[in-house]
């Protein structure tokens, strides 16, 4: 299976990507339509575009990973999707399952963990039941569960300040967890880790969520969404745009050691490198 | 899988969170050290106090400007005579009615300063619209405007509150704004994100998070009230006051006198701005913070 999508050029410059998988869409969960967004950026009020028409169909189970240079607007799509930024023109539909046990449809993991250092790990894991207006002894008992599940449910009464960056980010994911969400959307959730721990976390996001649960990953890393991906969609910048999709038909479950000696790991990494290095010779300053 | 898994992370994983629990139990340890030192340098300030008035003391064997410069010995037996003497209630009364002015103008400051700073904080528009002015008045000197407020409000304690509220509630103001757009960039959209309502949002964010931020302008806003305070009763007779008291004092050339009142004026200031840190230090204990920086 050769497995860069076959997107014309002229399709891909006009953002258009075919919908080739006809068999799964039925099972679409967010569909992401014409989506565009643009904002006055700096102090001489220039108009930034940071997404062009961007169509994006993502299926329910999935693990999506979305990659591109600085400015390819990977967090603003992710943020669009979330509904915490807004957008001129276009739609974003995310279809909930009838059956679903969700609190929200929704969820996000931020860059930079967004915890309220004020608050106990526990309160802070809660603090969506909360919003939701679950009453205090099921809401901690649900968070305990999620907190069990990142195994930190001995730092419950610490404070976020108390614990190491991936400890953090962990609990930022049992926050998330913690609504039971349709689609999780993590924005460069390991972004801020060294090395050695980024790699643990890797393999903590496919236990925890690579089974059954549709992501959302935005990465800077090409490594890292080849490994945790079932699909990488590759954005260009000025503007932001969508400009491949590749496949990564590495059977699940996977290691970080079998996964990065399968053959078909460094071909990815090689076709997804030709996509952004494209970019980076057009654009050096990007 | 899971056992590749094993092979390829646990055991860092497991070094990762020992090392966790490690720091947390220094960071524990840190903050309980940091607590008991706070009173340690408590008693070089006390030996550096006693110091500087013995040598003020033994100055006057060497070149005595009496009168034009009060002693230590002097001043504290016009205090003893102040607090214990015949004219106390005068004392008492200057304390009280200074005291009063301050709190009352105080909180008219904090009132106005953290609706003003919440608006301009939260709305970016309202900023747009409004900082400039704000800190335009910030950086007018405002005792210039004391003629006018005098005119504008007559000769009262309105007078002395209007000069008070002038001179702190720009900084609760310009506090509370910084805090909330702190709060605005981090914090709000994990709110919004999780689906917090507006007063949600208010209280279950922004409010907590623009606690010390809040606390150090009430801090700052504290300590120009009490100078707000007694210029407008050095300026502006408001009957009873230690202002009043400090001006009669000086135009009688009872210098001792005068001390004493400026000595009863800079404990009410350290008083007052001490509330603060006492309010900060419990308030971060209370949101786990300990003494850690932020």
């Amino acid at each position: 299976m050769d497995r860069r999508d076959g997107i014309s050029a002229q399709a891909r410059a006009q953002g258009i990507i075919p919908d080739l998988s006809g068999k799964r869409s039925s099972n679409v969960k967010v569909s992401v339509a014409g989506l565009s967004k643009s904002y006055m950026k700096g102090s001489r009020g220039e108009r930034f575009e940071a997404l062009r028409n961007v169509n994006l169909d993502v299926y329910s189970g999935e693990f999506l990973s979305i990659i591109g240079p600085s400015g390819s607007g990977k967090t603003t799509l992710l943020k669009c999707i979330d509904g915490i930024a807004n957008y001129q023109a276009g739609t974003v539909t995310v279809t909930r399952d009838p059956s679903a046990t969700s609190l929200r449809d929704r969820a996000f993991v931020f860059q930079d963990f967004g915890l309220l250092p004020w608050r106990t790990i526990l309160a802070n894991v809660a603090l969506p039941l909360e919003l939701l207006g679950m009453h205090r002894k099921e809401r901690e008992e649900r968070a305990m569960s999620y907190l069990r599940l990142v195994g930190l449910e001995k730092t419950a009464k610490d404070h976020p300040h108390e614990l190491s960056g991936g400890m953090r980010q962990r609990v930022g994911l049992a926050r998330a967890l913690a609504v039971d969400p349709d689609v999780l959307l993590m924005d460069e959730p390991l972004g801020a880790l060294d090395e050695q721990t980024r790699e643990v976390m890797q393999a903590e996001i496919l236990r925890i969520c690579g089974t059954g649960r549709t992501v959302i990953f935005v990465t800077h890393s090409v490594d890292e969404a080849i490994f945790v991906s079932d699909r990488v969609v590759v954005m260009s910048n000025s503007p932001g745009h969508i400009k491949a999709i590749f496949t990564v038909d590495i059977p699940k479950p996977r290691t970080q050691l079998a996964t990065r000696a399968h053959p078909r790991f460094s071909e990815l990494r090689e076709a997804i490198w030709a996509e952004l290095g494209v970019t980076t010779t057009l654009n050096p300053h990007a | 899988m899971r056992a590749m898994t094993t092979s390829d992370g646990v055991q860092t994983e497991q070094d990762l969170q020992q090392s966790g629990v490690a720091m947390s139990a220094a960071e524990t340890s840190r903050r309980n050290r940091r607590f008991n030192l706070h009173e340690s340098p408590t008693w070089r300030q006390v030996i550096i106090l006693i110091v500087l008035i013995v040598i003020w003391q033994l100055s006057r064997y060497v070149y005595d400007l009496q009168p034009l410069l009060p002693y230590p010995s002097g001043i504290a037996d016009q205090a003893w005579l102040m607090i214990t003497g015949p004219g106390r209630e005068d004392f008492f009364a200057a304390v009280s009615a200074t005291s009063t002015t301050i709190l009352l103008g105080f909180l008219i400051s904090v009132l106005i300063g953290t609706v003003l700073g919440f608006i301009v904080g939260y709305y970016r528009l309202s900023r747009m619209a409004l900082y400039p002015y704000i800190n335009a008045l910030y950086a007018t000197p405002r005792i210039a405007l004391l003629p006018l407020v005098v005119v504008w409000f007559g000769i009262g304690q309105e007078t002395a509150l209007a000069i008070i509220v002038l001179a702190s509630a720009f900084h609760v103001a310009i506090g509370t704004a910084e805090g909330v757009r702190n709060s605005k960039g981090a914090l709000v959209p994990v709110g919004k994100s999780f689906g917090a309502n507006w007063w949600q949002l208010i209280t279950k964010i922004v409010v907590p998070a623009s606690i010390p931020y809040l606390l150090s302008s009430w801090k700052l806003a504290a300590g120009r009230a009490v100078v707000a305070a007694i210029t407008a009763e050095l300026f502006v007779d408001l009957g009873a006051g230690l202002g009043r008291l400090l001006s009669t004092y000086s135009a009688e050339l009872e210098l001792d006198k005068s001390f004493v009142v400026v000595i009863v004026i800079a404990i009410l200031g350290f008083a007052f701005m001490g509330v603060f840190d006492l309010i900060t230090l419990l308030v971060r204990r209370a949101q786990g913070l300990g003494s850690a920086q932020r």
